[in-house]
């Protein structure tokens, strides 16, 4: 969440108040001026925001462990299935799922790259 | 576009909301009263009064700070008024938010939604007004029309030129029969050479389809372009209003006289009918009538106004003002500038006579005169060739004599509405 309000707080500052201005102007609503405008400009910062925060939530460990515990098939991520597997000395599964959320940040990683333009808030 | 096609695009817009039966009040599109703003403790506006009439272009002129975009905002409705009202078409909106108003505003930076496209940026009214789907591709396609914009509907506005990015922001309000249009500083972003090319066409347009409209604009060739007349702002308080002549011609004030062109001002008295500066004495009943015997005054004359001759014999209709020496010759292109330092002693008073005026001898340097500037156009150059240091007599063709107020507060409040004077 705070990921999220870092990337997109920073953009809807910069944002032109003169765009919201024009659609008052232009006679809409203060809702479809949000909608119409200010969503479509947000867009790239929400989907990059997005992105981040779902990086970290896959990523995340501690708070996991201690607020769901690290129950299997129920509760237990795939950072905790790594640790649990690892300390079995089931360094094959540990390994196997570590591929899988390393392809998976790699994945995000291009998207975040390779987007950029179209992420790019003008 | 045949003219009679585009009555039936924008309606006729002088029966939008006014009551059957108030004809004087149909020809005034838009009324600012007696409009007052502050911002914290600063007075941004000062009882500002104005009307625009139906089709007509009113430029407001000032410089940065003066105001004037404070007064665009209020009347879109972006900005509140401490006092005063705004009445658009005979209807009191002071109190109606922005988007009830029905008025377009084209913005400096021009506002285009960045996602849309051309099209649906000119639709983008009509389309929150939930018009069926048919009518808003009729009408926006007709509007790309008549800005020409035929061959980039389908593009982006970071695709297009400035020019072309006014032209869509143009047509975006006038998708909805806007009240009035509102242009703030619209072509301060462009260069020099796309600005006089745009402003000429803005004209047109702006004749052709009849929208009364409001300029925002601190330069003065523009002004006088673009405006039926013109409102000439200074520090939150309105000048003059007037058609380009008349602000030109007959400035009220000096701040309209030096904001508006050059201008060389000097000091006097009204004495007997005359104008005295220094030892110079010109007649001028006519423009002196107003002024009391022995008022202090200026008088204000234009650079083109002042005619030299060496040989001391001025024309019909050229008043002489007195005698001075060419100080400097400045080739500029359409015309010579000459800058002339005129012989005006400060007159010495008689026994007991009051001390009235004294000639300002300027200057840090130690000369005597005052210096002015004239300029001559190109063939009265060439035909009359002068030289540093040549002594002439002067002449000025037009002038104007102003109270010399010394105190700015002597003369607060006090607009000059030239054009309805007549």
């Amino acid at each position: 969440m705070e990921r999220s309000v870092g990337v997109i707080k920073p953009v809807f500052d910069t944002m032109s108040r003169s765009l919201e201005e024009a659609s008052a102007t232009i006679g809409a609503t203060r809702w479809q001026t949000f909608w119409h405008v200010t969503l479509p400009s947000l867009k790239g910062a929400i989907t990059s925001g997005a992105l981040l925060t779902f990086a970290r939530a896959v990523g995340e460990f501690g708070s996991t462990i201690l607020v769901s515990g690290n129950l299997a098939m129920r509760t237990q991520t795939a950072p905790l299935y790594i640790f649990a597997k690892f300390n079995e000395g089931q360094v094959e599964a540990a390994n196997a799922v570590a591929i899988v959320l390393a392809l998976l940040s790699f994945f995000i990683f291009s998207i975040l790259f390779f987007a950029r333009d179209w992420l790019d808030t003008d | 576009m045949r003219p009679e096609e585009i009555t039936t695009i924008f309606g006729n817009n002088a029966s939008n909301g006014a009551p059957e039966g108030e004809r004087s009040e149909t020809t005034v599109a838009a009324s600012v009263r007696s409009v007052s703003k502050k911002f914290k403790k600063t007075v941004v506006l000062e009882d500002i009064d104005f009307d625009i009439a139906e089709g007509e272009s009113l430029v407001l002129l000032g410089a940065s700070g003066s105001g004037k975009t404070t007064i665009l905002r209020i009347i879109a409705g972006l900005e509140e008024p401490d006092t005063g009202r705004v009445i658009l078409h005979g209807k009191d909106v002071t109190e109606l938010p922005a988007r009830e108003r029905g008025v377009g505003v084209i913005f400096q930076n021009y506002a285009l939604f960045p996602r849309m496209t051309v099209e649906r940026n000119i639709g983008y009214g009509m389309r929150i007004r939930h018009r069926p789907r048919k009518e808003i591709r009729k009408k926006v396609g007709e509007l790309i029309e008549l800005v020409g914009l035929e061959e980039h509907r389908k593009k982006y506005p970071s695709q297009l030129s400035g020019g072309q990015q006014q032209r869509v922001a143009i047509a975006r309000t006038l998708a909805y029969k806007p009240q009035v249009l509102l242009f703030d500083e619209p072509f301060g972003a462009l260069d020099a050479q796309t600005r006089v090319r745009l402003r000429r066409e803005i004209r047109a347009l702006l004749k052709r389809i009849n929208v009364p409209s409001l300029f925002i604009t601190h330069d003065q060739e523009e002004a006088l372009e673009l405006g039926d007349r013109i409102a000439v702002l200074n520090a939150g308080r309105l000048e003059q209003i007037g058609t380009p002549d008349e602000v030109y011609n007959r400035p009220e004030t000096e701040y309209v006289a030096t904001f508006l062109g050059a201008a060389n001002l000097l000091l006097g008295v009204v004495s007997r009918g005359d104008v005295e500066i220094g030892t110079a004495i010109i007649p001028a009943p006519v423009e002196t009538a107003r002024f009391r015997e022995g008022q202090a005054i200026k008088l204000v004359f234009r650079p083109e106004d002042v005619y030299i001759s060496r040989t001391g014999e001025l024309p019909d209709g050229c008043r002489r003002l007195t005698n001075g020496v060419i100080e400097e010759i400045r080739f500029v292109g359409a015309y010579e500038r000459l800058t002339l330092r005129l012989d005006l002693v400060a007159r010495q008073p008689a026994e007991g006579e009051p001390v009235l005026y004294n000639v300002a001898l300027a200057g840090r340097e130690k000369r005597t005169g005052v210096p002015i500037v004239a300029t001559r156009p190109k063939p009265e150059a060439n035909a009359n060739l002068l030289t540093v240091g040549d002594r002439v007599a002067v002449g000025l063709t037009a002038f104007r004599v102003l109270a010399n107020y010394a105190l700015a507060s002597e003369r607060a409040g006090r607009l000059v509405d030239t054009s309805k004077r007549r």
